[in-house]
Order: structure tokens, then sequence, then C-alpha cells
């Protein structure tokens, strides 16, 4: 057996309760959504004309791009938490560093099943979806979803290893979760300034397609081909803050 | 001494929201011509405001902050193997819950203040201005909404030993409560919504008013104290849970 595999299940046995959780919550409001689509409607299709199918107006506020998306980007940090700091924090860290494997290959092992994580999470709402909407004699094109769910895997992985590196840099664990939060907020408004404006660098415009060229806001639907272009980007800019959290990783005292 | 203590836990995660919270502020008004310059309708410089930090990014982030507030506490102490240091202090459960809590609520209180405090001091420099006193009627919706919302995550992690999962369940009933305010039986009590309250949906009365009239009603204080009392019953319970626990 490799020592991938007892790393990946050390990094699960780590974080499945909050995985567990999120997937929980992911599915409740999926679930909910369409079989209570009658009074939820009101709440998020008030009185406005909305010239597209109700209903794909109505998930698409709901989860692709409202309640659902805002919980999804959070819950992505929230499992990127913890590792080799908070393990010095709870003095185990002596036990996982005296592990025959080195400091990169756990925290590697750390992010893959983080973005594993994010992958079943993004997957999630195409699954459930489909099979309630069937349920419920409604329809969502499945198209849609998954290239979604292709948007939702690319952003959360950005906002997944941001968490994944405060957690490298803050020992304290609240303080890891605290700055990426605000980052979450704080870097969309930093891109409207001069000259950052001119590209499209807000991830959340981005997953959820809000004032992209791909998607059409009137009738809530994607067009045209998935933007390849900044999904590679982004999941570029995801692998490079892996590799410096494993950069700092390496080079820590946790003595 | 035990004020100090409970400072000390939370002065960074403090300190870190109260300069997020100010950074974003001044980020709202420096942007301002930018933004409405760029907006669908013309938006006066008050419901500018409004819509950028009241309702908007600066509250969402203000409730993220309060929620990481609220974390914390003697269950998480024992995963560091410190909360028998905790215990052993001369006082009883229930006051240090009590001081955690006050001390949490001083710090959601300030942070609601700071918009209150910047926002109206930076108007004038960018030729536009904006009443303390309205900025200030914000702020006591916010610190009433946030002291709820801290009180849910401090009920939260006393119940629940992960470190994170009482920031995931906080957030869940943050979502759950637009959704339950709209059930039937619920439906006449705009009190329920606490993110409606929040964002000063009753203060301005009329969204498409593009003046400062707009933002003329009084304070809910009914919702408010009901707020209030439902953050103490919560701590008050996470009080009670935390003498009975057996922490060894």
């Amino acid at each position: 057996m490799s020592a991938v595999t007892p790393l990946l299940f050390k990094a699960w046995r780590e974080s499945r309760g909050r995985f567990l959780l999120s997937a929980a919550l992911l599915a409740a409001i999926c679930v909910l959504g369409v079989f209570c689509r009658a009074s939820l409607m009101k709440v998020f299709m008030p009185d406005e004309p909305f010239v597209g199918d109700p209903y794909v107006g109505y998930i698409y506020r709901l989860v692709y791009g409202g309640t659902a998306r805002g919980l999804f980007t959070i819950l992505a940090m929230v499992l990127a938490l913890g590792g080799l700091q908070r393990e010095h924090l709870h003095r185990t860290v002596g036990f996982t560093l005296a592990l025959p494997v080195s400091r990169a290959r756990l925290v590697w092992a750390q992010a893959l099943l983080g973005l594993g994580q994010i992958a079943v999470l993004s997957t999630l709402p195409v699954l459930l979806l489909a099979a309630c909407s069937q349920l419920a004699h409604v329809s969502y094109p499945l198209g849609q979803m998954a290239r979604f769910g292709l948007l939702w895997f690319a952003g959360g992985a950005v906002f997944y290893t941001v968490a994944f590196l405060s957690a490298t840099l803050f020992r304290s664990e609240y303080t890891a979760l605290v700055v990426s939060f605000v980052f979450m907020i704080f870097y969309p408004i930093t891109a409207l300034f001069s000259p950052l404006n001119r590209y499209p660098l807000n991830v959340h415009h981005i997953m959820s397609g809000l004032a992209m060229p791909y998607f059409d806001a009137r009738h809530a639907l994607l067009v045209g081909a998935p933007p390849w272009a900044l999904l590679a980007s982004m999941l570029t800019v995801a692998g490079v803050l892996i590799v410096l959290a494993v950069q700092i990783t390496k080079r820590r005292d946790y003595s | 001494m035990l004020w100090y203590k409970m400072w000390r836990e939370s002065w960074i995660r403090f300190a870190i929201s109260a300069m997020a919270l100010l950074w974003m502020c001044g980020a709202v008004v420096v942007l301002q011509q930018q933004v409405r310059a760029h907006a669908d309708e013309p938006l006066s410089y008050a419901h500018y405001i409004w819509s950028a930090v009241y309702k908007a990014n600066v509250l969402d982030l203000y409730i993220l902050l309060v929620i990481v507030l609220g974390l914390g506490g003697v269950l998480q102490e024992r995963a560091q193997g410190t909360a028998g240091f905790t215990l052993s202090l001369p006082v009883s459960r229930w006051r240090l819950t009590a001081a955690r809590a006050v001390m949490g609520w001083v710090q959601v209180a300030v942070l609601a203040l700071l918009p209150a405090l910047l926002i109206p001091l930076l108007s004038p420099y960018v030729g536009q201005a904006f009443p303390f006193a309205r900025a200030l009627q914000f702020s006591v919706l916010w610190f009433g909404c946030g002291m709820v919302i801290f009180a849910l995550t401090f009920f939260f992690s006393v119940v629940l030993s992960g470190a994170y999962s009482p920031a995931i369940a906080s957030v869940a009933g943050l979502i759950a409560c637009p959704v339950l305010a709209e059930l039937p039986l619920l439906q006449g009590h705009p009190a329920f919504d606490l993110l409606e309250t929040m964002h000063g949906a009753q203060l301005s009365i009329v969204h498409d008013e593009t003046s400062l009239t707009a933002f003329a009603a009084p304070l809910p204080w009914l919702s408010l104290g009901l707020y209030a009392l439902v953050a103490l019953c919560l701590v008050g319970v996470a009080g009670g849970i935390t003498a009975r626990r057996d922490f060894s």
C-alpha cells in the first residue's frame, strides 16, 4: 500500500465531520428548494418580471447564483482549515511529523483530499437537483447544472486554497478563519479599483456568471462555451497557492 | 483578570475584524463615484451607502466576523489541553461563560459602531454627506442582530465539539432565518426575519427613493428587544450546559 492512502485517510478523519455537515446543508437546500418551491419562490422570485422559465430562474437564485453558492464558498474555506498549525496548537504535531513521510506529502495529501471534497460538493447540486426535479415533475437543464458545477469546482478550489494557505500561515485556528472570511469579501471590492477592474477577477461573479459574457441574465442561463481560460487560470492559482503552502510548511519550525 | 483572559483569547480576531471593516467602509466611500456611475439606475449617495454597506458586502462581512468572534470556549479548550487550567481558576463556570459572552458582545458593539464613525467622517472628503445619526441607527440594528448571531455561535460552541462545526451550524441557522420567516405561522411577524431587520428594510421604507428622507422610520425596538432576550437565553442555556458538563 502506498503512503498516500493512509495520509488521505488521516486527512479524511480530520475533516469528515465538517465535510458531512457541509454536504448535508447543501443537500438540504437543494432538496427543500425543489419540494418546497411553492412557498420559497415567493422569497427568491418576488413579483419581478422574469422572461425565462420561472423554475430555472428560481433555481439560479436559490442555488447557483444565491444562497447555496454563498454557503458553498464559506464551506470550501472552512474545509481547508486545520493541518499542521492546528495540530501544533493541539500538541499532536510531533506524532504527525514523526510519520515516515515528507512534510510535502502530508500537505499534498490534505490538499488533494480537500479538492476531492470540493469536487463532491460541487457535484452534489447536479445530482440532487436532477433527481428531485424529475420526482417533482419540473426540469432544469442538465447541461446547465454540469457547467455550473464546473464553475463551482474551479471557484471553490480558489477559495479552498486561500483558506489552506491561511491555515498554513496562522497558528490560531480562528485567525485563519477570520482572515479567510475577510479575503472572501474584501478582495472583490479590491478588484473594483483601477486597473484591476478591467479584468474578470471576481471569483464570485465567475462562479455565478453574474455580469459575465457567458451568462444570459434575462433567462438565468449559461450561454456559449464554458470559459475554459478562466477555469484554467483559477485552477492554476489554486495550484500555486498549494505549492506555496507546501514550501512554507517545509521550512517551518514546529518545535 | 477574567476579562483580560477573554480579551487575550479574542483580540487578534477582533483587531483583524475591525481593520477589515474599516477598510471595506473606506473602500465603499472612495469608490462611490465609480460604482454609482455604472449603476443601472441613478443612485443617491445615501442609497448607495445603504446598498453597499448596510445591505450587502460589509453587512455580510460583519455577520461572518461576529460568527468567528463567537467561536471558542471551554469545550474548544479541551481539544487544546488547556481546559483544566481555565476550570481551575477560582471562578464559577457561570462567571466564565458570562465574562466571555459580555466581552464578545462588547466587541460586536464596537464592530457595529465602526461604519457609523467612519462613513460620516469620510464622506465630506468625496464631496458627500451621510448623517451620523442615521449611521448610528444602522449600528443599533447591527448590534441588536449581532447579539443574537454571536449568542447562536456561542451556544453552538458549547454544544458542538469541532472547532469549525459551530461556524457551519451558525451559517446554516442564518440561512434558515428568511425561509422560516416565510412560513405561514410567522409571516405576520417581521421580527423573525433577522437579516431583513439587520439591513434596515424597515428604515428604508421606499427603496426607490433617492434622498435621505427615505430613511425615516423609527427603529424596530420590539424586534431588537426580542433579539436581546433570545441572545440572553442562548447564553444562559450555554452557561447551564457548561456548568453541568464533565470536561475530564
